[in-house]
């Protein structure tokens, strides 16, 4: 599910930041609101999460072995708000120590994997089936439907975004099928877990639990959120339009799919000016591919597009032999640096012996 | 068991890293996050069929690497590691993309370049991002962020969270080991068993965390977490800052290989 940053375009990893930081936003004051006592708990509740998806479990009958995502367990522990941003950080340190999910991305990885689990299955579908008091049946239930739901609106997420950026060419209906039946079976297994652990504690520690639902039920206050995000998808929907207008890129494609048309048609003096720079800077131009199987043969354009890919490589080499050559020079300055010290270190003992003599 | 001891290893590592004494580590934390951020964007900016504007990116992470000593071999098994899921996503690419180019008479679909441009684009991406920790450690990034008006709650759960971790992870070592012992020849731990074993271990976390509120409060903390600036911006930082910035940009408005073929 997490989404690295080579499959993103900045318009996209931007627009679903903003979001993501404005629903943060809202989570912090709701927080700071409630009570600061829950902060050194939310810090170490992220950690579990962690400790947690070290301990691998074997899926019976099959061999293979999973992990606990923990979206949905940290909003049951500390709340949709409080989970919100504990799973912000468990992304963040993810992303950055081990590139699970990259920096451009962090935003379309929290809304994915934060907000539908919070903020859409948890008040949604967990609370409401959890609604008269917890049992176990329930929690399982409630766990298990709350996750399959949030992982399958995360999954189309991840889909909407890829297509949105066009940085790889999938089929739509393919992707998306592949994408919500294998969160389709993550979705059940997770809640399994989530269920397992969480009816654990509630047997053990039933005051761990409790306390959360007491202090959730003063302040049902999902509404703003939600209106929030919505009205910040919207606005900056309309934003993404504008860009990708200008850009056509990976709605290009998009549209090109589902109109049958090889490129959308744009007669804006913006869309020549773009055009003609495109097909001066690419390597490869636009007018030296052709639909389905019919191989280039216009002998003018076959030469030419020839021309530009010999030089593109002659140039690539050149660049590349550019900069083995520079760290070719860092390594020998750093030898020599290394080579200096050590001559001052040995002169240095030497004149120490001498003082001593 | 071995697992959670290496990636606590790894992760330790990366930190350790940025302790070095060296010209990229001493750059102030700001300069470094957004010339990352930069980067990153910069790349994700690319059209999906391009490869040869790429190539002068490579130089960004070669100097630090070479400048910083960063253990090459470790940093590309880690880059490695991620790299899968790019590969089933641009593997396709070849499939679906039925446009069909044809250079020195070879003809292949040009979903070889985006399949390429992908794996260049994605490999640069997330050595920045490894490089960003190996050169500048966790508190210092906690410090860029507090600089960058993140609000001080989200600061300071981001560095309990990670000095928690190793706490947590070596708990959760400790009750894998006891696990193990009982239960040889295992690959992971039985699904019946594994929810009373993350009990056990949340119940201890929450325990702990209640301990550490109280220490925390014995130490006088009020809601409020203040982060200590650290050395100001100088014009050494700036100087690092917009030669990298600068870079980026030129590299990106124009593709160097081109324009050095065109001129030779």
């Amino acid at each position: 599910m997490h989404m690295g940053d080579a499959l993103i375009s900045p318009v996209v990893g931007g627009t679903m930041l903003v979001a993501a930081v404005l629903v943060a936003a809202v989570s912090i004051r709701k927080v700071r609101d409630m009570d600061e006592k829950k902060i050194p708990l939310m810090g170490v509740m992220a950690a579990f999460i962690f400790a947690a998806q070290m301990i691998n479990f074997t899926i019976p009958g099959t061999g293979s072995s999973g992990h606990l995502g923990g979206g949905l367990m940290l909003s049951i522990l500390l709340g949709p708000y409080a989970g919100y941003l504990s799973m912000a950080v468990v992304l963040l340190i993810q992303a950055l120590f081990f590139a699970d999910g990259g920096l451009l991305a962090y935003g379309a990885n929290l809304i994915n994997m934060g907000f539908f689990a919070c903020f859409i299955a948890y008040p949604f579908i967990y609370k409401f089936i959890t609604r008269k008091g917890i049992s176990k049946t329930r929690l399982f239930i409630g766990s298990i439907v709350a996750s399959v739901i949030g992982l399958q609106f995360g999954a189309f997420s991840v889909v909407i975004e890829t297509l949105l950026s066009g940085k790889t060419v999938l089929p739509f209906s393919q992707f998306a099928w592949t994408m919500q039946g294998i969160h389709l079976a993550i979705g059940i297994v997770e809640g399994i877990v989530t269920a397992a652990v969480v009816s654990f504690v509630w047997k053990v520690r039933p005051d761990i639990i409790q306390d959360n639902l007491t202090n959730d039920n003063k302040r049902l206050g999902y509404k703003s959120v939600i209106i929030g995000f919505i009205v910040a998808t919207l606005l900056l929907g309309g934003i993404v339009s504008i860009f990708a207008s200008t850009n056509p890129d990976g709605l290009e494609w998009a549209i090109g799919k589902v109109t049958g048309l090889d490129k959308p048609q744009g007669d804006t003096s913006v869309h020549d000016i773009l055009k003609e720079a495109q097909e001066n800077t690419a390597v490869l131009p636009g007018y030296s591919f052709k639909m389905s199987g019919n191989i280039v043969k216009s002998d003018s354009t076959g030469s030419e597009t020839i021309g530009t890919v010999v030089s593109g490589i002659v140039g690539s080499a050149i660049t590349v032999s550019v900069i083995v050559l520079i760290g070719y020079f860092i390594n020998l300055l750093k030898k020599r640096k290394r080579i200096s010290k050590e001559n001052e270190q040995v002169n240095g003992n030497t004149s120490k012996k001498t003082k001593l003599s | 068991m071995s697992d959670i001891m290496r990636s606590m290893f790894n992760v330790k590592h990366l930190d350790e890293l940025s302790r070095q004494k060296n010209l990229i580590n001493d750059m102030h934390p700001l300069a470094k996050l957004i010339i990352t951020l930069v980067y990153i964007c910069t790349l994700a900016s690319f059209d999906r069929y391009e490869i040869s504007g790429l190539l002068p990116f490579v130089l960004y992470p070669m100097i630090v690497i070479m400048v910083c000593d960063i253990p090459f071999g470790n940093l590309i098994k880690r880059v490695l590691i991620v790299e899968p899921f790019i590969i089933v996503a641009g593997i396709l690419n070849p499939i679906f993309d039925k446009n069909i180019i044809e250079i020195g008479g070879f003809a292949f679909s040009s979903g070889w370049l985006t399949f390429v441009s992908l794996i260049l684009k994605s490999t640069l991406m997330v050595t920045a991002g490894f490089l960003l920790i190996a050169t500048t450690g966790i508190d210092d990034i906690a410090r860029a962020l507090s600089l960058m008006r993140i609000p001080s709650i989200f600061v300071l759960l981001f560095l309990l969270t990670y000095r928690y971790i190793f706490v947590l992870m070596d708990e959760a070592g400790r009750l894998l080991k006891a696990y193990a012992l009982r239960a040889p020849d295992q690959k992971g731990v039985k699904i019946k068993v594994w929810g009373s074993m993350v009990g056990q271990l949340l119940i201890r976390t929450y325990n702990r965390a209640q301990t550490i509120y109280q220490s925390m409060i014995l130490k006088g903390y009020n809601g409020k977490y203040s982060i200590t600036i650290g050395r100001g911006f100088k014009l050494l930082d700036a100087a690092y800052f917009v030669a990298w910035v600068s870079f980026i940009v030129v590299a990106r408005a124009i593709n160097i290989p081109l324009l050095i073929a065109a001129l030779i």
